[in-house]
């Protein structure tokens, strides 16, 4: 009977007494600050369809219905391309670092070779875990 | 209107929480979520806070640390990757050789 | 003028020998020696034609070369000053340094030796260093030369280094010497730094003193009381008096290690392991004199200190008593040479303390040359002896060595000071001057004069009983070895400097015969005119450096004041010359009766234990010794414990508290990243808490 390996999962709570007194101190900030009035976008203010103008590039008042009024919305643009590069860019990187070199080839995901298993390269200590 | 300072304790909650993950779990996979979890607290904020002004930019700087979490998530899972393959465990506190 | 331009050649030309024999000695074929005959020879001609321009009346007080320019107070200048004093001991320097270049040639070239371009490189350097010495016209250019003259004497001395003895000789001249030299520093620096300058003699351009001289500032503050712009008397809470006492005595340290006077005398008979004419050259004539020159040179600051007098009489006449007593036993021709050079020291600086300038520096000049002729006819007889010095086996040279005996007589008769020859006059004026000073001076000085003159008395006996004792057993008699019956002839280079000198000897007495001149009113007192200057005006009023001046201070200051208790003048002299002469015929006839015969006895044994006290020099080498190792070594022991266990040990313990520290710090680094997630969270938890309370956000 095999038995699968148990991650301990129990942490030491001690240390999460430091987050709890973050807690307190932040909300006690929090409960004694008082803002002014939200002041909203106003009725009516229709930000989804300002968005989908700005990106298809028309003029919000095309779009609008009755009672509904635009709102700037240029700056998501630069936020979508931005967020596009990144992504890729971790995408990219994501890949790299899942590697494996294998007799100068590099080994990607989902291609198995019989040399995986003793490719259990430890910078330190072998299999198993060498606790200092 | 909901007032800004509920939706400050709120995130402050959210954000708390994600740092309890943080010091307490030794799963490496647990702890990135926790880091996800304070990122979106960070989110919370921003978006509260557009409410607040009346202005999007708020909203535009939560799509950013959106976009960038996932993409910190990504670069992560390849490092637990690593991890797991040098030390053959993905308990945070068994990779404990950059120490005095 | 024009030889004053040329002047600064006279230092160079040996400096330029000495050059020359180190790098080029072995391809010379005397190993250098030419090149240093030929320097010394150049600056023996530059140095008449400086005499001579001075004889005219001319004087020079100027700096040549600035070393380093940056404050005022600590500029290191080297300047020239030539007046008559410093032309008189060029001569006698440069004359010396010709002589025993040429001597050497008879004496290492021949007898073979080996390593010569050292020796003519070290004579050169020497000379030149000597020669800087004596034109130096402020102290801090005195003091370099000084010790570079210390340091050719130790390379001289030890030339012969693969012995045991010449090294150690050299170490414990350098070390004595060194020992005075060390107050003499102390004392450089308290004169700078009281006076703000080292000039011997102002320095005036067009009519006016565009650089005052220490001795003047002395002078102008305790006769005139003008110690406004001294600091220094306010700093050590003395009087002007009192302090320039204490500098002046400082400064005798040097001169006292440098001419072996009493108590750092000890080096000078160890001095004698080294080769002859070095001996004749450096322990005789010239660096032993580079003491008593300072003091002359400097003069007018000694001459208003009674203390300082006082010393220097008493310390001399001591010398002068004290060194003649050691010589009486001695059984090798340089130690009695060597004992003789430090009584006769003894009594140029009691010529000096007891105000005679002019008897010491005659003395001065006639010592040089009888002292180095009797070393070199010292060397002549070793050459002959193959190197062996015992008077004991030596006897009846004198037929086999006519020109040496003669020569070497002629230096005797005039150190044991017998009329007509050099040393009877000079050693007179000097008894003769300290007596009249003695009667003249009131208090404790006058007495002081009379006692250190009752040594320097008896003194005189001695000196002849030794110096004929020495010459009756080198040359006198029947041979008393195999070596003294077929000496080896020597050549021309030999006996030509001891013909020169063997003249000079009997002549050079003749500069200034003083009695002759009290009794018949003839004007030959030529010294005596060449160190007063004109009465009025010229270099007297530039320099401030000529007799009549010290005269003048001596009466001022310390009121030291000629009387003739005698019988006026000439009863005094007469009777001083007398009983000095007496003095002497009864020394030299003691030791004709002793030890004139075929078959000398050594009468010394008669002494019983005296004589081995004074073969022991009055166990003062032993002393010495037992103050390096009883006294100085266990306190050097002491400071390097507390050196090393305090001074490192803080050192020590403030780098043990940083490793300490650190090696327990360092433990935060665990590894576990929680751990610094924690750390991280108290600490924002803290700042924020701190921030909130301070800034009121609660």
């Amino acid at each position: 009977m095999t038995t699968k390996p148990e991650l301990q999962t129990e942490g030491s709570f001690v240390a999460g007494l430091a987050a709890v007194a973050l807690f307190v101190v932040l909300g006690a900030v929090f409960i004694g600050v008082s803002f002014p009035t939200p002041a909203g976008f106003g009725e009516g203010a229709a930000i989804t369809k300002s968005l989908g103008a700005a990106l298809f590039d028309i003029a919000p008042s095309a779009i609008m219905d009755e009672g509904e009024t635009a709102v700037p919305g240029e700056g998501f643009l630069v936020v979508f391309e931005i967020i596009d590069i990144v992504l890729v860019a971790a995408l990219v990187g994501a890949v790299m670092l899942a590697r494996r070199e294998v007799a100068g080839q590099s080994v990607t995901l989902g291609v198995e070779t019989k040399e995986d298993e003793e490719m259990a390269v430890a910078a330190d200590g072998g299999p198993g875990g060498d606790d200092s | 209107m909901i007032p800004a300072e509920t939706y400050l304790l709120l995130s402050a909650a959210v954000f708390c929480i994600g740092l309890f993950g943080i010091l307490t779990r030794r799963n490496a996979l647990i702890f990135l979520m926790s880091v996800e979890l304070m990122l979106n607290a960070a989110n919370i904020n921003l978006v509260a806070f557009s409410l607040q002004h009346g202005n999007l930019t708020g909203q535009v700087f939560s799509l950013f640390t959106m976009a960038l979490a996932a993409a910190e998530v990504a670069i992560g899972i390849g490092i637990i990757l690593v991890l797991y393959r040098n030390f053959s465990d993905v308990d945070v506190t068994k990779a404990t050789t950059m120490r005095w | 003028m024009a030889a004053f331009t040329y002047a600064p050649a006279i230092v160079l030309l040996p400096f330029v020998s000495f050059l020359v024999a180190l790098f080029a000695g072995d391809r010379m074929p005397k190993g250098g020696a030419l090149a240093g005959i030929a320097a010394t020879g150049g600056s023996l001609l530059l140095s008449i034609w400086v005499a001579l321009t001075v004889a005219g009346g001319e004087t020079f007080n100027e700096f040549v070369y600035t070393w380093t320019a940056s404050v005022e107070a600590l500029q290191l200048r080297f300047g020239l000053l030539l007046d008559p004093l410093s032309a008189l001991m060029l001569l006698i320097v440069c004359l010396i340094s010709f002589l025993v270049h040429i001597f050497s040639l008879g004496y290492m070239n021949d007898e073979g030796e080996t390593g010569l371009p050292r020796y003519y490189a070290g004579l050169g350097l020497f000379t030149a260093s000597m020669l800087g010495f004596v034109v130096a016209n402020n102290l801090l250019m005195a003091f370099m030369f000084f010790e570079l003259v210390g340091l050719c004497s130790y390379l001289l001395i030890g030339f012969w280094f693969r012995d045991d003895g010449p090294p150690s000789a050299a170490k414990k001249a350098f070390l004595v010497t060194r020992f005075g030299d060390y107050f003499f520093l102390i004392g450089v620096v308290g004169i700078f730094a009281t006076f703000g300058t080292g000039l011997f003699a102002p320095i005036t351009e067009g009519g006016e003193v565009v650089a005052e001289s220490f001795p003047m500032l002395a002078e102008h503050a305790v006769i005139d009381g003008e110690t406004a712009g001294i600091a220094m008397l306010e700093t050590v809470g003395m009087g002007p008096q009192a302090w320039f006492t204490v500098l002046g005595l400082l400064v005798l340290g040097g001169v006292i290690g440098k001419s072996a006077q009493f108590p750092l005398h000890t080096w000078l008979p160890d001095a004698m392991e080294g080769p002859t004419p070095v001996s004749a050259l450096i322990h005789a004539a010239t660096m032993v004199a580079a003491g008593v020159y300072l003091v002359a040179r400097m003069y007018g600051f000694y001459a208003i200190s009674p203390t300082a007098l006082a010393v220097i009489a008493l310390i001399g006449g001591f010398t002068a008593l004290f060194a003649a007593t050691m010589g009486l036993v001695k059984q090798e021709i340089k130690q009695v040479l060597a004992y003789s050079t430090i009584s006769q020291y003894g009594y140029m600086m009691l010529a000096l303390g007891s105000g005679g300038y002019i008897a010491a520096v005659f003395h001065l000049t006639t010592h040089a040359v009888f002292k180095a002729l009797l070393f070199l006819g010292a060397g002549s007889v070793i050459i002959a002896m193959h190197h062996n010095e015992n008077m004991w086996d030596m006897g009846g040279l004198k037929q086999r060595m006519p020109v040496t005996y003669w020569t070497f007589l002629a230096g005797s008769l005039a150190l044991a000071g017998i009329v007509p020859f050099a040393g009877f006059w000079s050693k007179d004026e000097v008894l003769y001057e300290a007596l009249i000073h003695g009667f003249g001076t009131e208090g404790g000085l006058g007495t002081a004069y009379l006692v250190a003159y009752a040594m320097g008395l008896l003194a005189v006996f001695f000196t002849g009983f030794y110096t004929f004792r020495m010459v009756y057993l080198t040359f006198h008699g029947d041979a008393r070895s195999d070596t003294a019956r077929d000496p080896e002839p020597v050549h021309w280079n030999v006996k030509g400097p001891l013909t020169v000198l063997g003249i000079l000897a009997t002549t050079v007495g003749f500069i200034n015969m003083a009695p002759v001149k009290k009794l018949t009113g003839a004007e030959i007192d030529f010294l005596h005119k060449w160190l007063n200057g004109p009465e009025e005006g010229g270099w007297p009023a530039l320099l401030s450096t000529d007799l009549h001046h010290y005269e003048e201070l001596l009466h001022e200051v310390p009121h030291v004041d000629p009387a003739y208790p005698l019988g006026g003048e000439t009863g005094t002299l007469l009777v001083s010359a007398a009983v000095s002469l007496g003095l002497a015929l009864a020394g030299v006839l003691v030791a004709r009766s002793l030890y004139a015969g075929a078959d000398p006895v050594e009468h010394t044994d008669k002494l019983g234990g005296l004589k081995t006290l004074l073969m022991h020099n009055y166990y003062q080498d032993e002393y010495q010794v037992w103050l390096a190792t009883g006294v100085t070594y266990p306190l050097a022991r002491v400071m390097n414990k507390f050196d090393q266990g305090v001074v490192d040990g803080v050192v020590n313990g403030v780098s043990s508290v940083s490793l300490f520290g650190g090696s327990r710090i360092r433990r935060i680094q665990s590894g576990v990243v929680s751990n610094y997630a924690t750390l991280l969270t108290l600490g924002l938890v803290l700042l924020l808490a701190a921030f909130g309370i301070m800034g009121g956000w609660f």
